[in-house]
């Protein structure tokens, strides 16, 4: 009983569903239609409440860093959950409470501290790939060299000194682009898309259970 | 350190490097160029903010094109902060480039809409508009606002647009497949020649690629900031070409000297 | 007068660009004041989605969303490990839809439209007619790499072989792009702390970080003993 309603009706509603939106898109059955148009209407609504799972999650974290008073790590969750917390309150705003006081706090909030550093932070990662590159793009067999070639070109192609440097540069980069890189893309895009559908089919099967851990 | 120093002389001593049109900017501009009076555009579904210094620019230059357009509907169209996102495209727009906003206004000529549910949310939006969602983001009833009159699912858009991260394949699916939709993509430099095999299959009209194709489009509408950091974008490249021979120099001028003296001893 | 975040930007980008001298409390307070934001913003749009996707609509009428509405709450007991298997149902229901929506479209939008640029079209132009045929073996080449139903020898181990090689190019390719992509991104800070004001603000972070930088090299100088020190 606990297996039937712990595991085999939740695999059994993705069975159904699933189903149901592929059998929509090939047939006009209007009993059909509308099943699949409900059902992603309410995917839709779920949704959104999954969308603040994470700040649970979150604020358990480190309102229990906290709460045991560490003085190396609990200041730091502190302040978090003083951004987290003015940051939500003045999100209230997005539904009409607060007034333009309450929505200009936000929005400076969005751009001039989320933005700003969400931007900053991912180009972080560009210093670290430079870095990696002087580690990477070496040439220690044949296919090492053709990855470097590749890399070499499609860089300085792509960027105006490039094509000041050396005009065919950017012709060079624009054919591997368009020829032997398009090629490469679409055969690793058609074994991806192939790896996809078995996936799906895995999980319609009920083959496919990682996404009940937990449940069991 | 070093680096950082090398990417920051353009931005105190700009050098000035032309830059040239391609392809996917040119493809990108003729489809915006020829909307007529009454055509929709959708905005759909674009980054929230996570890539903005390289794919914002671009962002901007093709809302304010589309905006610029006269009697041109725009559906701004996005889930998570996305919509926040638009409402800073928007804002960009009147600080920079048209202090009016071309004379457009909110609900008029465009708004902009939230959804959730990833693809599924999208299916239902370009399925039945008011089926998935009866409110904008400012949680105005849908037909209350006069941008809204006669659209009522993915079928009523003339053409499409996005700025993309990662997957594409959803907008692909959603947009063209499903609604035939034509449908142009700003993506992330690497994430873009992903998308060639889709652009030579004629299911993109348009693949920009990045920061470059960003600067190109601000040269052929309006200009900011994208076109100032290519020289930056130029010193940075032109490092790890540097480093990069280096390397190799490095590696096989050892390798070679290790065969030298194994040579020796044997 | 200077706008006050016009200030704080280019500090909240130095103390993020600090990691790369030492992971320091300014790196560490900068990322958690931006955890602690981001995660606010996103409990506010998702607070903001909820009511504009299914709130407000119950309640002007439409009685169809309180099955999903339910079932959102019902998320929520995932964060406990005696009632996770309640959210299992909300989950269930997700992932029902987005394999449906997504696998449907899959062969269509993908596979018949990629396997048509595939297989080549020849034509009277000799240059397209190579191109095309490049195009045929690579992408054919690497579909065959990863089929391991068959064992990679022979002339199946052959063409193996060339799909390695075409798979070089694009992770070429793809390391050059993301290359390109992340230094784009780090362009927008970099721009913000080498124009004025932040400008100021960099040279005055410049001088604390050497003054560190001669501090920790002169406490480390003091610690190491004198040759000689040691011996009785």
């Amino acid at each position: 009983m606990s297996s039937l309603i712990r595991r085999q009706i939740p695999i059994a509603i993705v069975a159904m569903l699933s189903t149901i939106l592929i059998l929509e898109y090939f047939t006009t059955i209007e009993s059909i239609d509308s099943m699949g148009k409900l059902s992603a209407e309410w995917a839709v609504v779920i949704g959104s409440f999954v969308m603040g799972l994470g700040s649970v999650g979150l604020v358990r974290r480190h309102g229990k860093i906290v709460m045991s008073m560490n003085k190396t790590d609990s200041p730091y969750s502190l302040l978090l959950l003083v951004f987290f917390f003015a940051t939500t309150i003045m999100g209230f705003s997005l539904f009409g409470i607060g007034g333009p006081v309450l929505n200009n706090a936000y929005k400076s909030m969005y751009n001039d501290i989320f933005m700003v550093m969400s931007t900053v932070t991912w180009g972080l990662a560009g210093f670290f790939m430079v870095s990696g590159a002087y580690r990477a793009f070496v040439a220690r067999n044949k296919q090492g060299l053709v990855l470097v070639v590749a890399g070499l070109f499609t860089l300085i192609g792509l960027v105006p000194i490039g094509a000041a440097i050396w005009p065919p540069f950017v012709a060079i980069q624009e054919w591997i682009k368009n020829v032997p890189g398009s090629a490469a893309s679409a055969g690793i895009s058609l074994g991806a898309a192939l790896g996809g559908l078995s996936f799906a089919l895995r999980l319609i099967l009920g083959i496919e259970r990682t996404w009940l851990r937990g449940s069991e | 350190m070093i680096y950082i120093l090398v990417l920051g002389i353009p931005f105190i001593r700009p050098i000035g490097i032309p830059l040239q049109i391609s392809e996917g900017t040119r493809d990108m501009y003729n489809a915006l160029e020829a909307l007529k009076p009454g055509d929709v555009v959708l905005y759909a579904w674009t980054i929230d903010l996570s890539a903005w210094s390289e794919l914002g620019p671009g962002m901007v230059a093709i809302a304010a094109h589309i905006l610029s357009k006269p009697d041109v509907k725009l559906i701004m169209v996005g889930e998570l902060a996305t919509p926040l996102c638009y409402e800073r495209i928007i804002d960009t727009i009147r600080n920079t480039i048209s202090k009016d906003l071309f004379g457009k206004e909110y609900g008029k000529d465009y708004c902009i809409l939230m959804t959730a549910g990833g693809e599924s949310g999208m299916k239902a939006f370009m399925t039945d508009i008011r089926g998935a969602i009866s409110y904008d983001f400012y949680l105005n009833s849908l037909d209350d606002l006069p941008v809204m009159e006669g659209v009522r699912d993915g079928k009523d858009f003339t053409i499409a647009f996005t700025a993309i991260t990662s997957a594409y394949q959803p907008h692909i699916r959603q947009i063209v497949d499903l609604c035939n939709v034509p449908l142009g993509a700003l993506m992330m430099g690497a994430v873009a020649f992903g998308a060639m095999p889709y652009y030579k299959a004629g299911v993109l009209f348009s693949v920009m690629a990045g920061l470059g194709s960003c600067a190109e489009y601000e040269l052929l509408t309006y200009k900011g900031p994208a076109i100032t950091r290519m020289d930056s974008l130029s010193l940075s490249a032109v490092m790890v070409v540097i480093l990069m021979i280096a390397a190799n120099i490095k590696f096989y001028s050892t390798k070679v000297s290790v065969k030298v003296e194994s040579d020796k001893d044997g | 007068m200077v706008d006050l975040w016009q200030i704080i930007i280019p500090i909240e980008v130095l103390c993020i660009f600090s990691y790369f001298y030492r992971d320091n409390p300014f790196y560490k307070i900068a990322e958690h004041v931006f955890i602690g934001t981001a995660t606010g913003i996103a409990l506010s749009v998702a607070i903001q989605s909820t009511i504009l996707t299914g709130v407000k609509p119950l309640l002007a009428g439409k009685i169809s969303l309180l099955p999903p509405i339910v079932l959102g709450i019902l998320v929520f007991t995932r964060i406990t490990k005696k009632w996770i298997w309640i959210s299992q149902y909300s989950f269930a229901l997700l992932i029902g839809v987005g394999t449906g929506v997504s696998s449907r479209g899959v062969v269509s939008a993908t596979i018949i439209r990629l396997i048509g640029t595939v297989i080549p079209a020849w034509g009277t132009d000799m240059w397209s007619n190579v191109e095309a045929l490049i195009y045929f073996i690579m992408a054919a080449t690497i579909l065959i790499y990863f089929l391991f139903s068959f064992e990679h020898s022979g002339a199946v181990g052959y063409m193996a072989t060339i799909g390695q090689y075409s798979m070089m190019v694009f992770f070429g390719q793809r390391y050059s792009g993301y290359i390109y992509s992340f230094t784009s991104n780090a362009l927008y800070g970099i721009g913000l702390i080498f124009t004025p004001p932040g400008i100021y603000i960099t040279i005055i972070g410049i001088i604390i970080v050497t003054a560190d930088a001669l501090l920790q090299y002169s406490r480390n100088k003091s610690t190491i003993p004198e040759a000689g020190d040691s011996a009785g």
